[in-house]
């Protein structure tokens, strides 16, 4: 995929951003779920560089239930997104770091990547040079993480 | 002395990979003299995350402080890794 984007026109300095913010998502869900996934194991991962689309999702436990290890105040989906999404916080304890998701939203933000997040029944959907940032509740319930990238 | 990241890997993106990476450096790390400095040459690496970068510049970091040197790039991946990893950090690498 890296290779496929880096030949993409247009894409010469920004593809490493987006390998980047794949791989920090899809890094995500086999950090965090190794060993307790609650049923289907591993994630699913396609692209298709084209239509500048690359999709991952895993059936893990999902952003809330990760959280709470370390932040057992948490009761929403739409809390524990925000909070992954903007704070220094790792669901790894007693691993102190928890970095990845606060650098995709930045490079999201200032750059033409679009990010549509769910977990739960939180949403976020990231636009390029938007420097807006909520996530919303919705009807629609995601077991894991699904997230979709468009550049 | 010098290293180039780009012998652990071009695409750098694992927590995972970038911790056995760290424990690989370590036999390399024992050479370095107490007062060299050690530069990191980011040529050649095509991404790089704060996942792997946290558990190698990070860790080099705590152990060498200002002996760690980080060269110039400019690559975007590189360059949005380090800043969010003085962030997260609250420390300041020292730059080339």
């Amino acid at each position: 995929m890296e290779h496929m984007l880096i030949e993409k026109p247009g894409f010469e300095k920004l593809y490493s951003l987006i390998v980047l913010v794949a791989g920090e998502i899809g890094d995500n869900s086999f950090a965090h779920n190794l060993g307790k996934w609650p049923d289907t194991p591993g994630i699913f991962f396609g692209y298709d560089i084209k239509k500048g689309t690359i999709v991952l999702a895993d059936r893990g436990l999902g952003i809330l239930e990760t959280l709470r290890r370390v932040r057992p105040d948490l009761s929403t989906h739409v809390k524990a997104v925000e909070v992954a999404f903007t704070e220094f916080l790792s669901g790894r304890a007693p691993e102190k770091r928890g970095n990845g998701l606060k650098l995709v939203r930045e490079v999201v933000l200032a750059n033409p990547i679009d990010l549509f997040f769910t977990s739960g029944d939180a949403e976020v959907h990231l636009k390029g040079d938007n420097i807006s940032f909520r996530v919303t509740r919705v009807s629609n319930i995601v077991r894991g993480c699904m997230a979709k990238i468009n550049f | 002395m010098k290293v180039k990241l780009e012998k652990f890997g071009t695409t750098l993106i694992s927590r995972e990979l970038g911790s056995e990476a760290f424990k690989a450096f370590q036999s390399t790390l024992l050479e370095l003299p107490p007062n060299e400095e050690l530069e990191i040459d980011f040529s050649g690496v095509l991404t790089l995350s704060s996942s792997w970068a946290d558990e190698f510049l990070s860790h080099l970091f705590e152990r060498l402080g200002e002996r760690l040197v980080l060269l110039p790039s400019d690559n975007l991946s590189v360059q949005a890794t380090l800043k969010i990893l003085q962030e997260a950090n609250k420390c300041r690498f020292k730059f080339k």
